[in-house]
């Protein structure tokens, strides 16, 4: 590939430390460790402390991963456990394969 | 959340069930649906609705974060109920418990913790029973905070705590929270820094040293309480800066404001010493230093320094720079040292420029060095050893020796070395006052000298103090003169000794003394028995620091007794010489009738003619020896010795007394016909003999017996022994006795001394026994009295005897007879001019006469180379017989000449040096001394008839 690899940018929506939220973002931190070291930017929202941001989003469950880019735009809801299906969903599945 | 419901209706209580039925189905289902990853969902208000299992988590997942949070507060928490129980405490309050005494009931969970403080009994029983009151009152809510801070030992280890007391929930009565916290390590720092600060106040209370601080840029003054202390500012508020800097008078104040900006604006440090004024406008010194505290940035956070007082420092200075000065300007070599006295000896710390001076060492050469480099061989040993004796016990010391100067000159000094201390009492130097002492020696000398000059003088010197007219001072001759000691002296005043100066005219004798600056005369002293004696005075004016009188006294006894002596001699030596002249006319009366009876006894053939020539003679004769005798006392007696028969002397005496002493006096004479003769002079003996009879007489004015004794008298040892002053051996003794009254012992004491009479005023010269004595003891004879009151006196008289015997009669007279040789006789006496020419004529020779020398000069002339011999007076007017003789002499050096003198035994004396006379006689002589005079001259044999 010639292209430089894409820069993410990811909007994680929680509701305080409850524990599914508490592991997405421990597992989505892990993620981007491992596969996006140095491009990727996760902003965090806590739906109990912004409630309507959550509502202006259209987002109605926590916890809910929201890849902003790059295109297109995708919604991941759960703990972020199951990691080849997160990959695949954020369409770095290839480009793990290739790495390895 | 609603926190009110309204009670639910009867028919609504039907539908609730199914309702909390469809929740929980629906939450079922979206767990399900979201494999329970889901925590929230939201409705389309957006409403969050948590999950169970997440709300079940929250809530766990809360109590143990507080949990935790109690957990790590290194408090001890407990949760009490409304009445004291404890509900829960934390890990600290259960791990405090566990590990120290608290096991016991009362402090865990499920005890009351009320109940527990209550019961507490010993030491700390009574802050226990205070935190049961404060906890109750807190839940009571009458209190909103109960704290109390307490120590506790535990283990011998002191503990602190705050105990605070809140309660659960405000305004509720839900319990309370019970926290204790361990402040022990807190209260050891706090107590620390108290320590540490009292140290440094106390620092700055005893350096009279305080701290301040100027925050920049608000410039707000800090002062420690020692600075408020000693500017005498009430504690508490300190001025501004600009109050603080019109504080310091008006040249230091430009100085340090100026210093204040520089350390405020570059952070320059200063350190100056100024004056200052007090609140109480006392000026003090203060020493006054700064430095800047920066921030990290480097601009300055603010000014600090110390401030102290250093005016007792700074009078110090002073007067050591003022000490030091007079140290510098002092004529005493000034030495100081430390306290070794031990091998190498004390160090010279310090030499003033007088030592310089006198020891020719600087100071800069001695410093370091011992004083004993100016020590030598003359340096008394006794003295150092002394000196050091007295030091090592912490005494002064004066002295005197020899100390060497650098060039190695001995000179001597004199010491006085005293030991300095320091406040706890112990010697840490010495102070060694030096003086050259070679003038004052000199001066010394001179001046024991002076005084035994003075001691020596054989007049009283005294000073007198005129303010009191007491005696300064005397020398020894005055003690003794006056029979007082020095220190009674002393004691005395001018009044007490001078009898003619009194009180009364003190002031006056003083007053001319100081007018005049000197006085002298006579005057009377008086000794320390009372007697007085006369003496003659000289005082003088003396200004030296102050007045002075000195007075010279003479003792002038002997002298006044002299002096009368004098003026009694001179009485007797001016009769003498009356009695002189009267002699020279008596004499000139008897020449001619001695030479007259002598002629008429060749021519008178008449037996009874003859006696009565021989009687004119004989009285003739002893006029003349009366006026011989006269002139002898007159001009003393020199008198030549010779053999007298001393049987004639006594005849004479004899005939004297018979013929002149009062008739009712029996005489009786004892004279032996071979009485011994004696060498000695016959006017002298007569003079004796008859001043022994004169005094025998007078002393029987009522008639006695006078009697004159002759004796030969061979004196064995023990005979002369009982005669003092005599010998053994012959001697001639002559007693003269009377009947009399006898001489009184106060008479006999003094009857010897010149001049002593008992026999009144013009009657008697005082002179006779004197001169008795005197010529007695010119003949080595002795004199002895012996006398019975009321019945009379011997004098006896031993004179030496000689040996052999003069011829016991006189020789027949020889004839002189002349040639018809010519002779000139010059005498202005007319009388004897005649005679003799008549006596010259009878006997053969051809005379011519002169009245003077001038005429007797003619003569000469007219009948030089004829006239053989000249027989001339020396007593004559004009031109007089020493003249006239040199004049013929020079006329005829072959010419004989007689001088006769009719005048005393000086003018004799006088005329006998005359180198031109041949021979001499005195007037009056007999017709045949003369004739065997010309005999003798003209060479003529004489003719026996």
């Amino acid at each position: 590939m010639s292209q430089p690899p894409p820069f993410f940018k990811f909007r994680l929506y929680v509701a305080d430390d409850t524990p599914n939220s508490s592991v997405a973002r421990f597992n989505l931190d892990a993620l981007c460790r491992a596969h996006l070291p140095g491009r990727h930017e996760i902003e965090i929202v806590d739906v109990l402390l912004d409630p309507t941001r959550a509502l202006a989003d259209g987002i109605f469950m926590t916890p809910m991963l929201v890849k902003l880019t790059p295109a297109p735009v995708r919604q991941i809801l759960g703990t972020l456990s199951q990691t080849e299906t997160v990959l695949q969903a954020l369409g770095l599945n290839s480009a793990s394969a290739t790495a390895a | 959340m609603s926190p009110t419901v309204l009670p639910p209706s009867g028919d609504k209580h039907d539908e609730i069930p199914g309702l909390i039925e469809t929740l929980l189905a629906t939450e079922a289902r979206l767990e399900q649906l979201t494999a329970g990853q889901v925590d929230t969902v939201a409705g389309q208000d957006g409403r969050t609705f948590l999950l169970r299992r997440a709300q079940e988590q929250m809530r766990r997942g809360e109590a143990g974060k507080q949990a935790s949070i109690l957990n790590a507060l290194p408090a001890r928490i407990a949760l009490l109920d409304t009445v004291g129980n404890i509900l829960s405490v934390n890990e600290a309050w259960r791990n405090f418990v566990g590990a120290h005494v608290l096991q016991g009931p009362g402090y865990t969970v499920s005890l009351n913790y009320l109940t527990a403080c209550d019961g507490a009994h010993g030491y700390g029983a009574r802050e226990a029973h205070e935190v049961a009151r404060g906890i109750r009152s807190v839940l009571a809510g009458t209190e909103a905070l109960f704290s109390i801070e307490y120590s506790y030992a535990v283990s011998e280890e002191q503990y602190c705590f705050l105990l605070t007391a809140t309660p659960l929930a405000e305004g509720h009565r839900r319990g309370a929270i019970v926290t204790q916290l361990d402040i022990t390590d807190r209260t050891r720092a706090e107590e620390a820094l108290r320590q540490k600060d009292a140290l440094i106040h106390m620092a700055g209370r005893i350096t009279r040293t305080g701290g301040w601080a100027v925050e920049i840029p608000s410039q707000k003054v800090f002062w420690s309480d020692e600075i408020f202390d000693l500017m005498e500012f009430p504690r508490g508020q300190a001025p501004t800066l600009a109050e603080a800097l019109e504080l310091y008078p008006i040249p230091w104040r430009e100085k340090i404001t100026a210093a204040m900006i520089a350390c405020a604006e570059h952070g320059a440090p200063f350190d100056f010493e100024m004056q200052i004024t007090t609140a109480k406008k006392r000026n003090i010194w203060v020493r006054v230093c700064a430095e800047a505290k920066r921030r990290k940035d480097g601009s300055v956070l603010r000014v600090q320094g110390a401030f102290q007082d250093i005016t007792e420092r700074r009078r110090a200075d002073e007067k050591l720079q003022l000490l030091s000065s007079a140290a510098d300007q002092s004529t005493e070599a000034i030495l100081i040292t430390d306290a070794q006295l031990d091998l190498p000896g004390p160090q010279i710390v310090f030499a003033n420029p007088a030592f310089a001076r006198m020891t020719g060492y600087t100071a800069a050469e001695v410093i370091g060095q011992t004083p004993r480099i100016m020590q030598g061989p003359r340096t008394d040993r006794a003295l150092l050893r002394h000196l050091r004796e007295n030091l090592a016990a912490g005494q002064m010391f004066k002295g005197q020796t020899i100390n060497y100067r650098k060039d190695g000159q001995p000179f001597p000094i004199e010491w006085q070395i005293a030991p300095i201390r320091d406040a706890q009492g112990i010697v840490t130097h010495y102070v060694a006052l030096q003086r050259d002492i070679t003038e004052r020696q000199l001066a010394e000398m001179a001046l024991k000298r002076f005084r035994a000059l003075v001691d020596q003088s054989s007049d009283t010197l005294e000073v007198i103090d005129p303010a009191t007219g007491r005696f300064l001072d005397v020398n020894d001759r005055g003690c003794v003169m006056h029979g007082f000691t020095r220190e009674e002296f002393l004691d005395l005043r001018i009044t007490d000794v001078s009898a003619t100066t009194t009180e009364a005219n003190w002031p006056t004798v003083r007053e001319s003394i100081r007018l005049h600056s000197s006085r002298s005369g006579e005057g009377v002293h008086r000794r320390k028995d009372g007697t007085t004696f006369p003496v003659e005075f000289r005082s003088k004016w003396v200004k030296l620091e102050r007045d002075y009188i000195v007075t010279v006294v003479r003792d002038i006894t002997e002298r006044k007794a002299t002096e009368e002596q004098l003026l009694h001699s001179q009485r007797i030596e001016n009769i003498g010489m009356l009695a002189a002249g009267v002699a020279h006319d008596l004499n000139n009366v008897l020449a001619p009738m001695l030479m007259a009876a002598s002629i008429l006894q060749s021519h008178i053939t008449d037996a009874g003619d003859l006696r009565m020539v021989q009687m004119v003679e004989a009285s003739a004769q002893r006029g003349a020896a009366l006026v011989r005798q006269i002139l002898g006392f007159a001009h003393g007696v020199g008198g030549e010795q010779q053999l007298v028969q001393v049987k004639h002397v006594l005849h004479d005496i004899a005939s004297i007394i018979t013929e002149t002493f009062p008739k009712l006096l029996d005489f009786e004479q004892e004279i032996p016909r071979d009485l011994w003769t004696i060498q000695g002079n016959p006017t002298q003996l007569h003079q004796v003999i008859l001043n022994l009879c004169i005094n025998a007489r007078d002393a029987m004015p009522d008639g006695g017996t006078l009697t004159l004794k002759g004796e030969n008298c061979s004196l064995d040892e023990p005979a002369a022994r009982a005669i003092p002053g005599a010998s053994p051996g012959d001697w001639l003794k002559l007693e003269v006795s009377d009947t009399g009254t006898g001489i009184p012992p106060d008479v006999l004491a003094h009857m010897w001394d010149p001049f002593f009479t008992t026999k009144g005023p013009g009657k008697g010269t005082g002179l006779g026994l004197s001169t008795v004595r005197g010529i007695v003891e010119r003949h080595r004879g002795v004199i002895t009295v012996q006398t019975v009151p009321a019945r009379g006196t011997t004098f006896t008289v031993y004179f030496p005897a000689t040996d052999g015997t003069v011829g016991t009669s006189p020789s027949t007279p020889l004839v002189f007879r002349g040639n018809g040789e010519l002779i000139a006789i010059v005498d202005d006496e007319e009388s004897i001019r005649n005679l003799i020419t008549d006596i010259l004529f009878h006997h053969g020779y051809q005379v011519i006469s002169a009245s003077d020398g001038i005429d007797g000069v003619g003569l000469m002339a007219k009948h030089v180379g004829e006239i053989r011999l000249v027989i001339t007076d020396f007593n004559m007017p004009g031109l007089n017989g020493d003249k006239f003789a040199r004049v013929i002499r020079s006329m005829n050096p072959a010419i004989k000449i007689i001088g006769i003198s009719g005048g005393d035994e000086g003018r004799v004396a006088a005329a006998t040096a005359n180198p031109y006379a041949d021979v001499f006689l005195t007037k009056p002589f007999k017709a045949e001394v003369l004739l065997a005079q010309v005999q003798e001259l003209l060479k003529l044999p004489p003719i026996v008839p």
